[in-house]
């Protein structure tokens, strides 16, 4: 009697095992595993006709964001998901407009180092580059509305959505061929330019209308030479609300102007005279004053192990120290690219400080700016093994109907043998 | 920070050095009435030599006939180009003369035709105000008196800006003087300098 009462229980709960396995048939498969190539269809499917309890993906190349972000939707939704096969490689980009008249775009890519970096934007490609151990800058000269960095089959992209408005910039110093010839090469690159300039007891070089420094007209402000304390207040105040300031040359040495110095001006270290038409580090031609940085500071450019190019943030604006002296030398005896070099390296230093209004443009792209990082932040790492879900059975429906029908079977012979229908 | 120095071209041809007295006395100008870094004392730079792109002002003046050589030619294109600023001025003084014809003929096929700059360019008001054009010598109006008056300067404008400056008016033996002599004069004969060097340095 106790075995026939066991055997039924058996069998009741294997059939009950059976129909629940049955219904869960009806509505989908209980793990799906995929192979990338064949995501897109699966997606689809797993979102209609079935609702997998969890998902596999074996990776052969990077995921497209939206497979990405289907898969992140499944998961929130309740579906296991995971993934293995080759991840992307470490990349990520990411870009903005400079702060420059002739436009451009800056691009700052992470990548391992060593990996060759191929930028295109939606034209194609527009510069390669390989990544050093602090990963890689492109300028753009244009101004795309995109921005991608292709390393090996993973692509980073970046949308560049707002313009720029720029404002003045306000010359300060003495008139003197260092203060003609950086007005000039600023003018040349597109800047408009006021200048206040030192020249004799009847009165100062002013060239535009100097008015009240603030943000919404001057951009800038580079600071050529000793200067009175009342114009360093202003100065300091106009670079806390968000405005940007250039101390270069003796500059650096002024009292007034210590406070928005980057660091403290050591003893000169001489260049070449006359200037080295060849050589291949035009600004080692130059005086430098060097310059020791304070803590909160970043050098921007050595020479050597002394530092030429310092600059640190200042509340919400910027200010760089350029230790260099008299950079017109450069521009007049450097070789045959120095003019333009020459207004490179001015421009770049104003770029970096300006201030800027921002004019976003109503221009909606899909960036996927670190498909690695994105990648693991949506569906975590990499696993080899499918997840355990509640819904998988260690039993198979082949062995459950097999119990059944021996749970059954030994029923019905203990009936028989005790002679009972 | 470099001074401002008053540098005069040597040059294969002619006679350069002709105004050998004229640094001193565009100096003591300077000095006098700007507040200007100014070497004490000029200098003498070969026109064909790197040297020269460290002085971006340059004095040229003579009175025999100028040819300027190939290396001397390339030189003072690419120191114009990269914005450096030339003063030529013709020591003699006459009309037509051997070094007007020549030094104007290497300035045209250097730079293009010379233009007359006009008499109420900012050049005469850089500094002094010349309400009417360049100042006359006193050559031009006695003296040794020729009364033989240049009413313009000529020189190489780009979008307004004069890169080359031409006189004939021969400013040289204007300015030959010792600066000491200026004491007995009522007006410094070399204001006008103050004007070319200030606004070679500002514009």
């Amino acid at each position: 009697m106790l075995l026939e009462r066991i055997a039924r229980c058996v069998a009741l709960a294997a059939l009950l095992w059976l129909m629940i396995l049955a219904f869960r048939d009806r509505t989908g498969p209980v793990h799906a595993v995929v192979r990338s190539p064949d995501l897109s269809r699966a997606l689809t499917e797993w979102s209609t006709s079935s609702a997998p309890v969890g998902v596999h993906v074996k990776a052969e190349g990077a995921f497209a964001p939206y497979a990405r972000d289907w898969l992140r939707a499944l998961a929130g939704a309740g579906t296991g998901v995971t993934w293995e096969g080759a991840a992307p490689a470490p990349t990520a980009l990411a870009a903005g407009r400079v702060a420059d008249p002739e436009g451009g775009t800056s691009a700052w890519i992470a990548a391992p180092a060593g990996a060759a970096i191929v930028m295109e934007d939606a034209a194609g490609p527009l510069d390669s580059i390989r990544s050093a151990t602090g990963g890689a800058r492109v300028l753009v000269r244009s101004s795309p509305d995109e921005l991608l960095a292709r390393s090996g089959s993973t692509v980073a992209r970046s949308a560049v959505s707002d313009s720029l408005v720029l404002g003045r910039l306000l010359l300060l110093g003495r008139a003197g061929w260092e203060s003609k010839f950086v007005a000039a090469t600023l003018e040349e690159r597109g800047w408009t330019i006021d200048a206040r300039l030192r020249l004799s007891p009847r009165g100062d070089v002013r060239q535009g209308a100097v008015t009240t420094l603030d943000t919404t007209r001057y951009s800038a402000v580079l600071v050529l030479d000793s200067i009175g304390t009342a114009d360093a207040l202003r100065i300091a105040a106009f670079v806390r609300s968000g405005g940007g300031v250039i101390l270069s040359g003796p500059a650096l040495r002024a009292p007034g102007l210590a406070l928005l110095a980057a660091g403290s001006p050591r003893q000169p270290a001489a260049g070449h005279v006359p200037f080295d038409t060849l050589a291949r580090e035009p600004r080692r031609g130059l005086e430098l004053i060097p310059v020791v940085p304070r803590a909160d500071a970043v050098v921007l450019e050595w020479r050597d192990n002394l530092a030429a190019v310092v600059a640190r943030r200042i509340e919400r604006g910027r200010a760089v120290t350029s230790g260099y002296l008299d950079t017109w030398r450069w521009r007049m005896g450097g070789g045959a690219n120095a003019v333009a070099a020459h207004r490179d390296w001015w421009a770049d230093l104003v770029a970096g400080v300006a201030h800027t209004a921002r004019i976003a443009r109503s221009v909606e792209r899909v960036t996927d700016e670190a498909p690695l990082a994105t990648l693991i932040t949506r569906l975590g790492p990499a696993t080899s093994a499918p997840p355990s879900s509640a819904g998988t059975t260690p039993i198979s429906p082949g062995v459950l109907f097999g119990l059944l029908m021996a749970a059954l079977l030994i029923e019905w012979a203990s009936r028989r043998l005790r002679g009972v229908p | 920070m470099k001074p401002f120095t008053f540098a005069t071209g040597i040059y294969a041809s002619g006679d350069w050095e002709s105004g050998q007295l004229v640094a001193a006395v565009v100096i003591d100008s300077l000095a006098r009435h700007t507040e200007l870094e100014v070497s004490p004392a000029g200098v003498n730079v070969p026109v064909d030599s790197a040297e020269l792109f460290e002085y971006p002002f340059l004095y040229l003046t003579g009175h025999l006939a100028v040819r300027f050589s190939a290396t001397e030619r390339h030189n003072l294109l690419r120191f114009v180009d990269r914005g450096g600023f030339i003063f030529m001025d013709d020591h003699n003084h006459d009309i037509n003369g051997i070094f007007h014809q020549t030094a104007t003929e290497e300035l045209t096929r250097l730079f293009g035709p010379l233009e007359l700059v006009p008499n109420k360019h900012e050049l005469y008001r850089a500094f002094f105000a010349f309400e009417d054009g360049p100042p006359a010598t006193n050559h031009e109006m006695n003296g040794w008196g020729d009364n033989l008056v240049h009413e313009q300067l000529l020189g190489v404008l780009r979008g307004g800006r004069i890169d080359v400056l031409y006189s004939n008016k021969d400013y040289s033996s204007e300015w030959s003087m010792h600066p000491e002599s200026k004491r007995f004069m009522e007006v410094d004969p070399s204001r006008f300098a103050v004007n070319i060097v200030v606004y070679a340095l500002t514009r």
